[in-house]
């Protein structure tokens, strides 16, 4: 298949420079550049969070909202030239496994951070991974959508959705049969380009 | 099983359980399964990052319109006693003084446009005009519904419903907003703005004063200032903000009685050769009702009829005798025409 270069090019960086406008105008105090960097982060840190803790929702998400009170009171200290997807899941990394170790009363959670060096490849594996299943879970129908959370969330069985949706069996089937194939074929596509 | 992808995994009910590990025969199943063949460890390795991840995305985005409030109060927690009420009041009047020059400037040039509904004015943008003319109901690209009060202009952002869906009112409109999570639904009044997620509410910007009347879900106000956006309020149902830069007091909520929304969009409903699809959507919307017609092409009729301050029974008379059709309550706020 005729995967080139150029297919490998429209990943992301369109609001790169964008990012950079938004957190300067944030470090010189606007709340709305504030807001909109807390909305253009919040699902992508909670997945980097839940990756971290494996899977500790209720603690990131907590974790998330004050992370973000405290880079906002501590705005004034913060260079206005970063790379702000590199720094926010950084330092959102370091502070979460911080306070997971607080909490926990462990004694030593340098093995949980990692070592240093490995952590731009690491951030950049997973800006790729996590930008092809929010797009392929975008492609999905709010129908097909609601089924994979019920499988994926809830781990309801096909009988057991068909009830709560109140329809037949052979419905939810043929639905959550269509939301897979989408899911597949759409991280397909993207596995594809971002493998090969 | 031999050939294995992270796609074909990711299709398999067992897999996904021994993802989570909800059950114990599929987790022992997989584990067996991979010691087995351990060539593929790092393809089921991929495979279970990628359910994993799948599922707290669906969390993320399950979590994230409650976290977005949540901010948005502690961030007016944290704005209010900054504000240098002097020094707001000045820059609210010299605001003021500006929108009015403002509107002023415009006023001839949008009087001269009376015709009604949609204009695609040079550059792409939706603009929706009653000067002149009566209150009208029309559904916006994305679906949501409005119900535009006479006299009064709302404009489209050319980029409406692609990134966010932004505009811009001058004068009163209703709103009944089609959900989308993704793209805030935002009319800016002024140098007001109100964010809504999935809701029901009228909002009126005539001469920098601003009232917002919020029916269902949740509305956030903002002001801008100097480009720089300050929460002013969040909104819950029934609740009401005012905001009167003349006024010496600064912006209260305060609470309005359920049928005052009710009334005012019962004040004024006109139809003119409507096509039957928005007569109904229209009715609906004004008497929060449901409306079922059955046995007739609903898109081959249209209706003329103006109705003040009419209660919901006597317009389903005069419909119905038009259309040569009878109507009954299936229940308080179901209605069915036949």
């Amino acid at each position: 298949m005729g995967a080139t270069k150029q297919g490998i090019q429209p990943v992301p960086p369109a609001n790169m420079s964008d990012d950079k406008d938004i957190w300067k105008q944030f470090c010189a105090g606007e709340q709305g550049a504030f807001r909109e960097l807390y909305d253009r982060y919040y699902s992508r840190m909670f997945v980097w969070g839940c990756r971290w803790l494996d899977g500790e929702t209720a603690f990131v998400k907590d974790h998330l909202h004050d992370f973000f009170i405290y880079l906002w009171e501590k705005r004034a200290n913060l260079a206005p030239e970063v790379q702000v997807s590199a720094y926010l899941l950084t330092s959102f990394k370091r502070r979460l496994i911080e306070q997971w170790g607080k909490e926990k009363k462990l004694k030593d959670i340098s093995s949980m951070i990692g070592p240093v060096q490995e952590e731009q490849e690491e951030m950049e594996d997973f800006t790729h991974q996590f930008n092809r299943i929010q797009a392929a879970l975008q492609s999905l129908t709010p129908a097909q959508r609601e089924v994979i959370e019920m499988r994926f969330l809830q781990n309801m069985s096909l009988q057991q959705i068909a009830a709560a949706k109140n329809t037949s069996l052979r419905t939810v089937y043929n639905l959550t049969h269509r939301a897979i194939l989408q899911l597949r074929q759409e991280l397909g596509k993207k596995n594809f380009l971002f493998l090969w | 099983m031999d050939e294995i992808s992270v796609e074909k995994l990711i299709g398999e009910a067992s897999f996904i359980h021994y993802c989570f590990r909800s059950n114990e025969v599929d987790v022992a199943y997989w584990e067996s399964w991979i010691e087995a063949h351990p060539g593929q460890e790092p393809v089921i390795r991929e495979a279970v990052a990628a359910v994993k991840m799948a599922s707290w995305l669906l969390v993320a985005e399950k979590e994230k319109p409650a976290a977005m409030v949540a901010m948005d109060e502690w961030l007016l927690q944290t704005s209010r006693p900054r504000i240098h009420r002097y020094a707001w009041y000045y820059a609210a009047a010299a605001v003021l003084l500006l929108c009015l020059g403002a509107a002023w400037l415009l006023r001839p040039a949008l009087s001269r446009k009376p015709a009604i509904a949609v204009h695609q004015v040079n550059t792409p943008r939706l603009y929706y005009s009653t000067m002149g003319q009566p209150r009208t109901g029309f559904n916006l690209p994305d679906s949501s519904y409005v119900l535009l009060d006479g006299n009064s202009i709302l404009e489209l952002d050319s980029a409406f419903g692609q990134q966010h869906r932004h505009m811009r009112l001058t004068g009163t409109a209703w709103f009944k907003v089609q959900q989308d999570r993704h793209r805030p639904f935002e009319v800016q009044g002024d140098d007001y703005f109100v964010t809504a997620l999935g809701t029901a509410f009228r909002m009126t910007a005539t001469h920098g004063k601003i009232q917002v009347l919020l029916e269902e879900g949740k509305v956030k106000i903002e002001k801008d200032y100097q480009g720089k956006r300050n929460l002013v309020a969040v909104l819950s149902p029934s609740e009401s903000l005012l905001i009167d830069p003349a006024a010496p007091a600064h912006p209260q909520k305060s609470i309005f009685p359920k049928t005052t929304l009710n009334t005012w969009k019962a004040q004024e409903i006109v139809f003119e050769h409507t096509p039957l699809p928005e007569v109904i959507q229209q009715l609906e919307a004004c008497y929060n009702i449901h409306i079922t017609v059955t046995g007739m092409n609903l898109q081959q009729e249209t209706f003329t009829g103006k109705f003040k301050n009419d209660a919901l029974p006597a317009v389903l008379e005069i419909l119905c005798f038009t259309l040569n059709k009878q109507y009954r309550f299936t229940d308080s706020t179901n209605v069915v025409i036949q």
